[in-house]
């Protein structure tokens, strides 16, 4: 199997290209990407027009969604740190690891911020879930990341909330195949999903469009998504040693896996039905990001440690809480080479529009800049 | 969070469902949703808490199958000595909850029945069943599980539980739960622990998790119960676990 020359990703993305030096397109556009979008000497600057534009009528100066994971932990104390007032907002879908609980209590105690925490109800969130894992998609995640999203907008809207600040950044997101999983916020998919397993309508199931969101984040402007930790240069290293020494915040294992299930469909799910390994993709950016060394990563993913017993514990935690036996949980885990979601109804065009504009939009920047 | 020489009674986080799911009550009425108590207990687990108590209120379809259904799972997961109360009123009941997995059984109604409580505790031990005790301050006297009687009185109806073998009381202060305003020290949790040297469990009021650890500071016999103190936060009554 091929493997690319600078990152770690292989020919288990179908989708891969190689140069003629053997560096393959994700990590190429990466790198030319990380000096466009990301700006390491900006914070300050951001920070001062944050507040610079502070209605004073105002409680919050925005919100921020917290998972308890490395990168809103970090956003939350960056912005604190330098005088900004987020209203902290938490999604509860009933997955939290113990670590992430303890770091939204650490973090928020510690802070002093406000927060506000939405709990979705755990029949619900199970019945959908067990649909998506009957419909065999790809990215199991969208039950969870859907909500987290839909909530922290329907919140912000509320209580007339404009600034939407998240730890989302290029730095240690920067490669991710889009091959390897469905949009998370496509409300036509899930409803899809929902209809052909039975799973009844639930108020907290908000509706979702990604037109209006689109419209409202880059035309009306009614809606600022701040991803703050662009503004500097975020490393996931250093950002994880700085928060377990100053808020005793507790580390996880693996990225994105504050939530048990995120863990379970990224250790187990997605290698065992698609033979795909987020790992690489996410050590992968590292590299980029010059946080770690390619040799260094090779080893990480060469030992196969004491995966197997830990997985196993989860997948029993999975099924116990899902209230299902392991036997049905290994059927929706078997693999998979190739897969059709035709059967289900997706918004494709709509991202096809929106990813092409945000592709001009990312163009014209560069073009500002170099100009 | 216990000293290993045991100076101190314990604080144990009290965990209330209905159905399957978590809830917080509030003098046990208007209740606010907190999720899956699987994951709650979870947590908990990784908090190393000493003890978990679980009260179902499940009245309307009591259906004893899905209550022990739900019980079973909760059990599974915790990796703490937990207990149970709620609707516990028959010796197959009781003979089921210790089989999946509880350590302890908390009784209230299931205590009217001496030829029970007699019978349950020759099976598994004093140490392993708790009366439920339902207190209320009036100005000048107390209502017993809704019956008014002067202190002695409520004393006296301890001691038969003692008397029958019983080995722990948990005193429920209906009218503090869920309010936060603070721990009751009336004479009746100082008189049974003076009397009968018996532990203490009591539940309903406790404002801040310091207010309930210099409550039980120096006292080994008596404990604290609570949820808002470790599962609401803030202005907002944000539910998250703390220990």
């Amino acid at each position: 199997m091929k493997i690319c020359n600078f990152c770690v990703m292989d020919e288990e993305d179908s989708s891969i290209i190689f140069d003629s030096n053997g560096c393959c397109n994700h990590c190429s556009k990466a790198r030319k990407n990380l000096g466009i979008i990301t700006n390491p000497h900006g914070f300050e600057d951001w920070v001062f027009k944050i507040i610079s534009n502070r209605n004073l009528k105002e409680t919050y100066d925005g919100i921020l969604g917290l998972s308890g994971g490395l990168d809103s932990s970090f956003a939350l104390v960056k912005l604190v740190e330098s005088g900004i007032k987020p209203l902290v907002y938490h999604v509860d879908a009933g997955w939290n690891s113990p670590e992430s609980v303890k770091n939204i209590y650490n973090l928020v105690t510690k802070t002093g911020v406000d927060l506000q925490v939405e709990v979705i109800d755990w029949e619900f969130v199970k019945e959908l879930q067990i649909a998506f894992l009957k419909s065999g998609l790809h990215n199991q995640d969208i039950p969870q990341d859907y909500l987290f999203l839909t909530h922290l907008l329907k919140t912000a809207d509320n209580l007339n909330i404009k600034n939407i600040f998240t730890g989302s950044n290029y730095a240690t997101e920067n490669i991710l195949p889009t091959n390897w999983g469905e949009n998370a916020l496509d409300y036509k998919l899930i409803l899809s999903v929902m209809r052909t397993f039975g799973v009844k309508a639930h108020p907290q199931l908000l509706p979702f469009n990604n037109f209006n969101f689109y419209l409202k984040k880059n035309i009306l402007k009614s809606l600022i998504v701040h991803e703050p930790l662009n503004f500097m240069q975020y490393n996931g290293t250093q950002a994880r040693k700085y928060l377990q020494e100053n808020y005793n915040w507790q580390d996880f294992q693996g990225k994105h896996t504050e939530s048990q299930f995120t863990k379970y469909f990224q250790e187990v799910y997605l290698p065992v039905r698609f033979k795909i390994n987020k790992k690489k993709a996410h050590l992968s950016s590292l590299i980029v990001n010059n946080e770690i060394e390619r040799a260094t990563v090779l080893n990480i993913l060469h030992q196969k440690s004491d995966d197997f017993l830990r997985n196993s514990f989860l997948r029993k935690y999975i099924a116990n809480k899902l209230n299902i036996d392991l036997e049905t949980l290994s059927k929706y885990e078997a693999p998979m080479q190739k897969f059709n979601a035709r059967k289900f109804k997706r918004s494709k065009i709509q991202f096809y529009i929106i990813r092409f504009l945000e592709k001009v939009i990312i163009m014209l920047n560069s073009r500002v800049r170099r100009g | 969070m216990n000293n290993v020489i045991n100076d101190t009674g314990r604080l144990i986080p009290c965990l209330t469902i209905q159905g399957n799911k978590l809830i917080k009550t509030k003098r046990f009425e208007n209740y606010k949703y907190l999720g899956d108590p699987i994951n709650t207990v979870n947590i908990f687990n990784n908090f190393f808490v000493d003890e978990l108590i679980i009260i179902d209120i499940t009245q309307n379809n009591y259906d004893l199958e899905s209550k022990l259904a739900v019980a079973k799972q909760i059990a599974n997961q915790a990796l703490m000595p937990i207990s149970y109360g709620g609707g516990v009123n028959s010796e197959s009941m009781i003979v089921e909850l210790f089989k999946i997995g509880f350590d302890k059984v908390i009784l209230k109604k299931g205590l009217l029945d001496t030829k029970l409580v007699k019978k349950a505790v020759s099976l598994y031990g004093s140490q392993a069943f708790t009366a439920c005790v339902e207190v209320q301050i009036t100005q000048n006297d107390y209502l017993i599980n809704g019956i008014p009687m002067s202190l002695k009185q409520a004393i006296e109806i301890v001691k038969g539980y003692i008397d029958s073998g019983i080995g722990e009381i948990f005193l429920n202060y209906r009218d503090l739960d869920g309010t936060r305003n603070g721990l009751s020290n009336d004479n009746f949790i100082s008189g049974l622990i003076s009397n009968f040297k018996i532990p203490v469990v009591v539940s309903g009021g406790a404002a801040t998790k310091q207010e309930a650890e210099i409550y039980v500071k120096n006292t080994p016999l008596l404990s604290v119960a609570a949820s808002s103190i470790f599962i609401l936060y803030g202005e907002n009554d944000a539910v998250i676990v703390s220990y």
